[in-house]
Order: C-alpha cells, then structure tokens, then sequence
C-alpha cells in the first residue's frame, strides 16, 4: 500500500490576513510548512505570549503540586485533558486576568524558595552547634589572646585515647578539653602559641576536624534557642505562603486553559518564523496531501479572501514527507511501522504486509484464552475511558486485537489461565482437550517446526514483497533476476529440506532444482560488476546471503520459547496456589492472592514480551527484505495542547 | 546420595541462579540511570519502569529451564530413578540457558541503559529504545531453546 502521495505547495496573501491563514491552517492540520531559503528573520516576533509559556509551566506545576493531587501509574502515560473550544480557550486567555494570577505565584513562589533556603541554612547552623550546648561560656570567649590560643573540633571517638596522649607527649602545655560525645568528640583544645608547632601535626594526623564557631555574645545553648525561634517564624511563614498558594489552587484549570491558548499562539509564531515577507504580503511554501489540495483551498478562500495557493515543484533533493494511511483494521499496525521509520521516496508503506504476521506472532506469544480476554478487555477498557495520544490509541488498539487473536491461539494450545485441562470435570475438560491442536509442552519440536516453518514464509513473503515492488516501478530485470530466482532458490532448497526425511523419493528434484537455482544465481548476481572476474565473483559471494536467510529464519524458533514461557510460568502459579490451599483457615485466600498476583504478573511479562518480540521479528527479520524506512514523517502544523484537547 | 538426581538438580540450579544473578545485574544497571533521569523528570517514571524490566526475563528463562528439567524427572510428583549418565547430560543440557542468560542479562542491562538515555532526551522514541535491548535478548531465548530441545531429547 503506498504511502499518501505528498504534493509541495506555495501560499502567498497579504500581510493583513496573516494571522487568518495561520489559523486555517493550525485547525486544518494538513500542511508541513518548510522553512523557504530566503526566510525573514522576524526577531522580535517572540511575543509576550510565547516568554510568557516557561513561567506558565512552572506556575501549573506549581499548583498541581500544591493542590496534593497525585498522578496515578496510568496517569503517567495517559494524563486526563480536559476538552474544550478553541473559543473558549481564546476567551479565557483575553478576558482573564492570568497575568496578575502568575504574578502573584511567581511573587510567592521566590518567597517560598527563599524560605526553603533559610530553613535550610538554620537546620545546618543547628547541626553544627548541637556538640557545644553544654559549653557554658560565650562563644566569643574562645577567641584568642595574645600568648594563646584555641581550637575547636572533633575526632572520631576511638581515636580520641590515642589523639590525648600524642598532645600530651607532643605539647604537653596544651590542654584538650573535652566537650561532649556525639558519635564524633568534640573538644576545645588551649594552647601557647609560642608552643604550637607541634599541635597542628598531631592534629592532622587523628583527623581532628576543626569547627569554626561563631563569635557571638551567647552561649551555644543560648544560639540554639534563637535558631529555633528563627524556624518557628520561617515555617509559619512558609505555612501562610502554601495557604495563599492553595487559595489559588482553583485557578489551576484557567491557567491551563490560557497555557495552551498560548502555546497555539507560539505554535502560529514558529509557522511565522519560516514564513518570508514583502513589504505588503508574506508567503510560505508547505508539504500538504494531494486529497486535502482542495479542501485546504476552499477554506483558505473563505477566511482570507487575498489568498492564493498553488503547487510547485519541489527544490533538487528535497524530500516529500511520509504520512501513512491504512484501513480501520490495519491502522494500528502504523505504530510498528513507525518505530522503524517512514516510507522514502518511492517506498511503499509496509505496513499491510506486517500486520498478518505480527498478529499471528503476537497471538502464538501469549496463547492463552484467558490472558486474550484479560488483555481484550482492559485495553477496551482504556480505550474508551482515557484521553489518548495517537500513538496512545494504536498501542491499545494493537493490544485489544492482539487479545482477540490470542484467544483463538489459546483454544488451538488448549491454554486456560495455563489450567491442566485434565483435571476439568466433564464435559467441559474433554471438549476443550478435543478443541487442543497441539500442546506446546509435550510436543515443543512441532511447535518449533511451524515457527520455523511460519519464519520461511514470511521470509519468502518479504523478498516477494521486493519483487512486486520493483516491477510495480519497471524494474522487471531487477524483480526477476535478484527476487525471483532467491525465492526459486529458497523455495527448493526448504522443499529439499522437508522431503528429505518425509518423502525421500522427491528428494532427488527438489535438490536439482535447488541446483539450478544456485547456478542461476552465480551467473545473474555478478551481472553489474564490469570485469568477468569481478561477476564471477559476485555471483559466488551472493550465495552467502542463504546463511543470513538461515539466520532470519531460525530467529523465529522465539516463537516456541515464547509460547512456553508464558503456559510454564502460568503452571508454576498454579502449582504453588495448590500447594497453598493446604494452609489452615487462610489457605483459600493465600491461595486466591497467588493466583491473581501471579497471573497479573506473567500477564504483563507476557504481554511485553510478546509486543516486542513480535516486532522485532518484523522490523529485522521481514523488513530487511524490502524496505529501509529513510523516510521523514508528515508532522503538519496543528494544534498541540498540553493540559487541555481542543474540541 | 542419587548421582543422577544431582547432577540434574545441579544444571537445575545452575540454570535458575545464574539466569537470576543475570538479571538481577542488568536491571541493577539500568534501575541506577532510570533513577538519574527520574530526578529530572519524574514523569518519566512509567517509561523507564519498562526499560528497567527489559533485562528481568532471563530470570525467568532460567526458572523456566529448571522447572522443565524438574519436570523431566517428575522431581515435584512421584520422582523417578536417573541414572548417572542420564544426569550428566541434563546438567550439559542447562549449560546454554545458564551461561547464554547470565551474560545476556548483564549486556542488556547495558543496552537498556542506552536506551533510558535516549528516552531522557526524546521520549517520543520509546519504540525504538525499547527494539534495542530487545536484540540482546535474543540469544538468550536461543539459549532457553537449545537446553529445551536438549532437555525433551534426553532418554529417561
């Protein structure tokens, strides 16, 4: 399916309708514009409304925090978003007096901080003096006189014996005198300073840490309490500023609103910036789809009249952005896609073509009936309840398709919340044991086969896909010669592989048919080197390539490692819920927990698990047949909210 | 004692706790830089909570190993006798799993860690730093795979 097809267009009107164009365009979400080589530089076009957009943020986080409500686990991904007009929003950001409401939180918020500072600075202060409290004079009395000194500090009080008696041997006209023990001992330590060489070394040498205590008028005991009285005022003080702060907790929506009033604005601006200008009009050249031409041009007419749009070619080199658009069914499945990359130029979007098998690979991952339904539900669940990003709502979707699909992989395996089917009482154990097809645990080797089986398919599918895609361009040589004849090869060399054991009379064709696709293969891959040498060459070395096709195939022996994973894990649930049964009086509620807890878990496991491997599968093993994803993505200017949708 | 028995339980085991030591390394590595940028942006918490969970399924690989051999020699119902060779070749049997999860999980415990970066800066990308840790885990799975196969082949 090809991605939509892109054309590059040109809008010119004059200077007055500006602001008109802008908004048709925003609202009409369908134009990518680029920046044009002779861009003016309006400078000055950052507008109030766009500096004031970092202040808004803060002041609603701000708010949000002051208001106590939490973001719940899903909240995180999905957070809930009001809808509302354009209008309204417009409204609310003229008419309402939100410049005064933020400079009124910004007002508080400096306060705040300045106070959280302080706060911070008593508690060291407090920290710091905690050791001297029994020191019963004033602490400017530790000051130095003209024949000696003192020292205050603290050692580690196992080392403090050893550090008492180096003082006393080293300069025994000093005195230590110990102050009080806090974990360190701290000291005041007197001595001559005509006697002090010494001291500094035995000092450093038991990590003495000197404390440098203020030279105040008071007592330590007496600082301690003006600290105190000093936090008491800054923490009602700071109690009084979250009141007035949560007085203006209510104003939170408004802000939001004129947020992203503003944040259209900005997003108008920016369009602006990539915009050129005359003295009287200003145009800009945009990626717009072919099917929105007419309907963007309409609507263009209607609102500013002076308008004119028209196609241009593109500049040498440039390149359409890719914009995919699949069928309701197949929409999802753009969120694989898009985790590689966009379709180039000339790429089809594959997206189509991966959606069988991610969802059958998927569905073979989890295989469980009762983790389909778990998975089904939530996810529709979600989907109608959350307010979702795009990619929010392919992943959901993906999910509740997925869930579908691993029921019916469920029924085949016989998995039921991974429930050994023989201890169900009839008739419901021996139909659901008819309805099994095949059980992983007993047989992983035919499991393994069709994984495997289901990897050359896909495989050969991709390279199919390749060839289409190059005849579908006229590239006939090409499809044949390199598609065509691999999957000739591939195709005789896996019969060979499978008759050889099952039906060795057919072996014989099978391996001269691979024979013949070799050597078709080593005169056609060398054909665009020029020397003779080099084709032969060339033609040889691409025989490797069957070791990366080997490779890619058997990457999809995960499948049954998967499959197993989940049912095993899911037994060994039940088995310890059974064992716990026994326990009593609480042995029915042990065993409920685990049962819930542990399916819950193995669920989630699961279900990570089996997203991505299934597209891993996809974007290394399938995509490397046909596409390279050297796209850009279509990102049109629109609306972008943060707090609110616009309606 | 059972030589049989031993030897099986001895790649049982060594399949659970190597797997386990594995994972536990690589989601250490991981859950220390989510933590970094979680200072940052605390939003991003349920993002990254899956980047860290990337390097937990060897744990499991490995728990899944040994219950499966435990499973062949029926260690958890009525048992049943294993001769000193069959026990060799269960414990050679866990070896790929053991080793192929330990080093896996501590090597995609690494690439998650890439990939919390790139969520720091573009969480627009989850998708794909996800798909990144992902390649490692592959051998891994081959490794569940080989000692699986094994493990169903041996005659008991």
């Amino acid at each position: 399916m090809p991605a939509v097809e892109m054309q590059k267009v040109a809008i010119a009107a004059h200077l007055s309708e500006k602001e008109n164009v802008l908004s048709v365009l925003q609202k009409a979400r369908a134009i990518q514009i680029t920046s044009s080589a002779e861009q003016q530089a309006d400078r000055d076009a950052y507008a109030e409304e766009e500096s004031a957009l970092p202040d808004l943020e803060r002041a609603i986080e701000l708010l949000s925090r002051i208001s106590g409500k939490k973001k719940n686990f899903i909240e995180n991904f999905a957070p809930y978003k009001e809808p509302v007009r354009l209008s309204e929003l417009k409204r609310t950001a003229l008419h309402h007096d939100w410049r005064s409401v933020l400079k009124e939180i910004k007002g508080l918020e400096a306060e705040l901080a300045g106070l959280e500072n302080l706060l911070n600075a008593l508690q060291k202060e407090k920290d710091a003096l905690l050791p001297w409290r029994t020191l019963k004079i004033r602490l400017n009395e530790l000051a130095c006189t003209k024949k000696t000194c003192v020292i205050t500090g603290s050692v580690k009080t196992k080392k403090e014996q050893k550090l008492l008696e180096a003082i006393e041997k080293e300069c025994p006209d000093a005195a230590a005198q110990k102050i009080s023990e806090h974990g360190d001992s701290s000291y005041v330590v007197i001595f001559y300073l005509a006697a002090s060489s010494g001291l500094e070394d035995v000092l450093a040498k038991y990590a003495f840490a000197r404390t440098s205590l203020p030279l105040s008028e008071r007592t330590a005991s007496e600082e301690l309490e003006a600290i105190a009285r000093s936090q008491n005022e800054a923490a009602s003080e700071r109690t009084k500023i979250l009141e007035s702060l949560e007085k203006l907790v209510p104003e939170l929506p408004v802000v939001m609103k004129v947020y992203d009033y503003l944040f259209q604005q900005s997003v108008k601006r920016a369009a602006e910036r990539k915009a050129g200008s005359t003295g009287r009009t200003f145009y800009l050249t945009g990626w717009v789809p072919r099917s929105r031409l007419k309907e963007l041009e309409k609507e263009l007419d209607i609102k500013a009249p002076s308008s004119a749009m028209a196609s241009i070619e593109p500049e040498k080199g440039e390149v359409s952005p890719a914009l995919l658009k699949n069928p309701g069914f197949l929409y999802p499945f753009e969120l694989i896609t898009s985790i590689f990359g966009f379709p180039g130029e000339g790429e089809t979007d594959p997206t189509g073509a991966l959606s069988f098998f991610y969802i059958l690979f998927f569905a073979m991952c989890l295989s469980d009936v009762g983790y389909g339904i778990i998975l089904s539900a939530v996810s529709y669940y979600f989907l109608k309840k959350l307010t979702l990003s795009e990619g929010g709502k392919k992943l959901l979707l993906l999910m509740f398709m997925g869930g579908i699909a691993t029921v019916f992989m469920g029924v085949v395996t016989g998995t039921y919340f991974s429930v050994e089917l023989s201890s169900v009482p009839a008739p419901v154990g021996p139909l659901l044991t008819k309805l099994r097809l095949i059980d992983p645990i007993k047989s992983p080797l035919v499991v393994l086969i069709i994984s495997v089986a289901l990897g050359l398919l896909q495989n050969v599918f991709g390279v199919l896909v390749s060839m289409i895609s190059k005849i579908a361009k006229g590239d006939w040589l090409d499809g044949v010669l390199d598609d065509g004849l691999w999957i000739f090869f591939l195709l005789s060399l896996s019969g060979f592989a499978a008759v050889v054991v099952a039906a060795p009379g057919l072996s014989q064709m099978f391996s001269r048919l691979s024979i013949v696709g070799a050597v078709l293969l080593v005169l056609t891959q060398g054909r665009k080197e020029k020397l003779l040498v080099q084709k032969a060459f060339m033609g040889i070395l691409s025989l490797y390539r069957t070791t990366s096709f080997l490779g890619d195939t058997l990457s999809y022996s995960r499948l049954l490692a998967l499959m197993m994973t989940t049912s095993i894990i899911g037994m060994v649930i039940n088995l310890i819920a059974g064992l716990t049964a026994g326990i009593p009086y609480v042995g029915y509620i042990v065993m409920a927990a685990i049962l819930v807890g542990g399916h819950i878990f193995n669920l989630v496991i699961s279900v990570l698990s089996a997203f991505i491997h299934s597209a891993r599968l996809q974007l290394v093993e399938f995509f490397s047949k046909f596409y390279t994803g050297s796209g850009r993505e279509f990102k049109p200017m629109g609306y972008e909210t943060k707090y609110v949708i616009i309606k | 004692m059972e030589w049989g028995i031993g030897l099986a339980l001895a790649g049982a085991a060594a399949a659970a706790f190597l797997a386990a030591a594995g994972s536990a390394i690589g989601i250490a590595i991981a859950a220390e830089t989510a933590g970094g940028v979680i200072t940052e942006d605390p939003d991003k918490f349920g993002r990254l909570l899956v980047m860290v969970a990337l390097p937990g399924t060897q744990g499991f690989y490995g728990f899944l190993g040994a219950f499966y051999i435990m499973m062949k020699i029926d260690l958890l119902g009525a048992g049943m006798a294993v001769p000193f060779s069959a026990g060799l070749q269960l414990f050679f049997a866990a070896l790929p799993l053991a080793i192929a999860a330990f080093v896996s999980g501590y090597y995609q415990g690494r690439a998650a860690v890439a990939g919390i970066h790139l969520i720091a800066k573009r969480p627009e990308e989850m998708g794909k730093a996800i798909i990144l840790p992902a390649m490692v885990e592959t051998y891994a799975v081959l490794g569940l795979l080989a000692t699986i196969l094994m493990v169903s082949g041996i005659k008991l």
